[in-house]
């Protein structure tokens, strides 16, 4: 460093190395200049790209770059990663919806497929933080305000960090529904095993553990396994959840169909849509917004190409419009 | 020589394997070539992008805004998000037919008129080629196939510096066998639409 007429520090995130370089320099008595994120030259966010480096022009040439194409003027649909088709989730999403009805509800998230609930038209995730921080705060809310919390997490999350919030709902008398989204997998990040799936994998094999019978160890007393697929009786479970005095669990037990596909497991159904029958309410893209199910100009069609034929769009038309064929 | 793709477009169509092709290609020719992908939603819809440098002397895997040299516009709604990326000398290829989002397919929201898309790039940048990708490929014997329609098209983008025998071969190289035919036939149809 002696020597050096300016020293400049190009590191993406925390400016670790800068601080490094600047305590050296202290320790050392050595007078000279540090440029980096602590100067303003570079941001803190985002990836570095060739053109980060204008930030410190005036220090070193950088090459000139082109100059980008404005934004288009044509309004552009927004484009969210979305549940996937036939994907248990929405299911269990329509009836939290459907059961809490118009009741001050809050809807307590975190990371994992599930999050993706925040999305129209389920808007089921108020807020999200860390793997099983959704379920601890939900306790924290039934402490301080009057609204009932509920709270989603994978099956997962349960087993990495949703136990003992669970129990502390559980000592503390907290009156909330934990509703554990058991898809059988790790699905978000690519299909990874956890304890609710057991191992088989680097020589070692172990048991599944039932998350069913853990919650009643534990001495939950409201737990009950649903099929999300049958969204009517999810939902009726799901009301008396929200009415129970104290805490509720709820297992929502299907698997991730993505993951049966890679077993070469998932069965495919076909489903139509009778126009006779349909009377137009939209019960099904407003309810399950399925990516499966179309509408266009009015009518409700579905594509084969992403319908696995689960049936909950069906479960929830009130015509039987929807045919699943068996 | 340099030169810099940015390839957009939505899950599931083949962005990624289609930056390999590409990738692989340009390593056969002897260049050094950098590469990186935004895919972490891309199976549940969300939309791609993979940035693929190529040249004699290649550091960064990312590119500047308004430095591509060509956009592979996979999807016209993408291709049309990510104009910012390229600058108006930039060769523009835009697939015309759309992947409708989740929100659209449900009837929440509206897709823009494919001609009010094509007019909104042609306003910024004259260097815009159109193709049917995904009709051309079904034609070809299947949708999936779309990628090496836009492939097929790129080999006959003037000026861009991999041949097309390079680049068949690299496709070949990645593909499943038993959809060997199918990737070939699409590629020369995408060729052909634009040669």
């Amino acid at each position: 460093m002696k020597g050096k007429k300016a020293i400049i520090v190009v590191e993406e995130l925390e400016p670790f190395l800068e601080d490094q370089v600047l305590r050296i320099a202290a320790q050392n008595s050595i007078t000279v200049p540090v440029y980096g994120k602590r100067t303003g030259h570079l941001p803190r966010q985002w990836e570095f790209a060739p053109d980060t480096l204008k930030g410190i022009k005036e220090l070193v040439d950088v090459q000139e770059f082109s100059q980008p194409m404005p934004k288009v003027s044509v309004a552009l649909p927004n484009r969210p990663p979305t549940l996937c088709a036939g994907c248990p989730h929405r299911g269990m999403f329509a009836a939290a919806k459907k059961a809490a009805g118009t009741s001050d509800v809050i809807y307590c998230s975190d990371i994992g497929c599930y999050t993706l609930g925040v999305q129209p038209p389920f808007q089921a995730a108020d807020f999200i933080i860390c793997m099983g921080g959704g379920a601890g705060a939900a306790g924290g809310f039934a402490q301080s305000t009057d609204q009932k919390a509920i709270a989603f997490m994978g099956d997962s999350t349960f087993f990495h960090a949703g136990i003992p919030p669970m129990i502390n709902a559980l000592f503390n008398n907290h009156k909330v529904v934990i509703v554990v989204l058991d898809n059988r997998t790790t699905a978000m990040t690519g299909h990874q095993p956890n304890p609710g799936t057991g191992r088989d994998f680097g020589g070692v094999t172990t048991d599944a553990i039932d998350i069913k019978s853990l919650v009643q160890g534990v001495g939950v007393k409201f737990v009950r396994e649903i099929n999300p697929y049958d969204v009517k009786a999810a939902t009726s479970v799901m009301k008396e959840a929200i009415d129970f005095d104290g805490l509720a669990v709820i297992i929502s037990k299907c698997p991730c169909p993505l993951e049966l596909k890679k077993q070469k497991q998932l069965v495919i159904r076909q489903v139509t849509v009778d126009q006779d029958k349909c009377v137009k309410c939209y019960n099904c893209v407003r309810t399950i917004a399925c990516p499966a199910l179309f509408k266009k100009d009015g009518v409700i069609s579905t594509d084969p190409t992403q319908c696995i034929g689960c049936g909950m769009c069906a479960n929830v038309c009130p015509t039987k419009a929807i045919e699943v064929k068996q | 020589m340099k030169y810099s793709v940015q390839i957009v477009g939505v899950g599931g169509q083949g962005v990624l394997l289609a930056s390999m092709v590409l990738g692989n290609a340009a390593m056969d020719m002897g260049y050094k070539v950098a590469m990186s992908e935004v895919h972490g939603m891309a199976q549940r819809g969300g939309s791609v992008l993979s940035t693929l440098r190529f040249g004699d002397d290649v550091i960064s895997p990312l590119e500047a805004a308004g430095s591509a040299d060509l956009i592979m516009g996979f999807e016209p709604a993408e291709t049309c998000r990510n104009l910012p990326l390229g600058n108006k000398d930039t060769i523009v290829l835009m697939n015309l037919d759309p992947v409708l989002p989740s929100m659209v397919a449900a009837g929440f929201e509206e897709y823009p008129d494919i001609e009010d898309l094509k007019n909104a790039v042609l306003a910024e940048n004259k260097n815009l080629f159109t193709i049917d990708a995904t009709k051309i490929a079904i034609e070809a014997g299947k949708a999936v196939a779309a990628n090496a329609v836009m492939i097929g098209a790129v080999a006959a983008m003037k000026g861009f510096p991999i041949p097309k025998d390079v680049l068949l071969k690299s496709l070949i190289d990645q593909v499943p066998e038993k959809f060997r035919d199918l990737n070939v036939k699409a590629f020369e149809m995408g060729y052909s639409a634009l040669a």
